[in-house]
């Protein structure tokens, strides 16, 4: 009796604790096994600071690339990330969203200061240097150009519209398509808080 | 008198056939709206969905005294790679179709916004379509 018992408590444990650990987890970002580290690049961040990118070691960064002249994609990029900082509740402290941008001719610090912190008062722009930002995007595997354009705005900047979530030890890990839902990019970076 | 008569039969006609003329292309906007825009966007994008009459009809522009310049413009998704796009040739509006006008693609771009989008805002729009003429909307400003 006690024997089948401990059979049946072992098995339960194994089924519902063990197995799930050992089964790989599922993203529905694009997950890249060998993740380039951050890049020791030095931008312009609030107030002009400089800001590396390995400043941020020891939170996950949620980093974006666009531009403020951008009224459709980028802005409804950055208040999905609103929603998904309040779906993260207090593990949300653990995430730092940056946007570069990819129009630093139109985009000083001041000027993406204040746009980003409309979205969320934590989230941070950056701007600089062109060959710097440049480097950056390489690293990632951005693409921006500018593109010239019959619109009275001038050039518009065609750009990589995708998320890439780079874990606390300065790695990327996931490249989040524009699409996912908000409760979808909130599940992957649960995996990486906390 | 039979002069008069004439007079007022081309008159009753003339009406007759605008209100048909505006009937067969009419279009219906709806659910009009904007998003909060940060005090650094110079720009920004209206969304909306335009039911087609009964005849084909094209969004040929648009204007609001909230921008400075308004134009048509889509987002298109590439491999990854976003670009926007200027339609100076308008937004087909087929004959009883709906087309949305929404985040990712179609949208009025509002260059050198002129005003503060604050949540609660009602912001006048006027469009234009070649076949049903003017439009009078207001798009609602939303924290989206």
């Amino acid at each position: 009796m006690f024997v089948v018992g401990g059979f049946l408590a072992v098995a339960v444990f194994a089924w519902f604790v063990v197995l799930p650990r050992l089964q790989p987890a599922v993203f529905n970002g694009q997950v890249i096994q060998s993740g380039a580290p951050a890049p020791a690049v030095v931008l312009e961040g609030p107030d002009g600071q400089p800001v590396s990118l390995t400043d941020f070691e020891g939170k996950v960064v949620v980093m974006y690339f666009g531009y403020t002249y951008c009224p459709d994609v980028c802005p409804v990029t950055l208040s999905k990330l609103a929603r998904v900082r309040e779906l993260l509740g207090e593990d949300a402290d653990d995430v730092q969203v940056v946007m570069v941008t990819v129009d630093p001719e139109r985009d000083s610090a001041e000027v993406l200061e204040t746009y980003m912190s409309h979205f969320d008062p934590t989230f941070i722009g950056l701007t600089g240097d062109p060959s710097d930002i440049n480097r950056i995007a390489t690293v990632y595997g951005v693409y921006y150009e500018p593109e010239e354009s019959t619109s009275s705005v001038g050039y518009l900047v065609n750009h990589t519209a995708t998320l890439m979530v780079i874990d606390k030890d300065g790695e990327l890990k996931l490249i989040l398509p524009f699409d996912l839902t908000d409760e979808q990019v909130a599940a992957d970076l649960a995996r990486f808080v906390g | 008198m039979t002069a008069m008569k004439t007079v007022s039969m081309v008159i009753v006609l003339g009406v007759v056939l605008a209100a048909c003329s505006s009937s067969e292309s009419s279009v219906s906007v709806d659910e009009a709206w904007g998003r909060t825009s940060p005090a650094t966007a110079t720009n920004a994008a209206f969304y909306m969905a335009i039911e087609g009459g009964s005849e084909d009809d094209t969004l040929v522009s648009a204007s609001s005294d909230a921008c400075g310049v308004t134009e048509l413009h889509i987002s298109v998704m590439n491999d990854g790679v976003m670009s926007m796009q200027h339609l100076p040739e308008g937004i087909a509006v087929p004959a009883g179709e709906t087309v949305m006008l929404e985040p990712g693609s179609f949208h009025v771009m509002c260059i050198d916004r002129q005003q503060d989008f604050v949540a609660g805002d009602s912001i006048p729009l006027t469009l234009e379509f070649a076949g049903a003429g003017t439009v009078a909307i207001n798009a609602e400003i939303r924290e989206e």
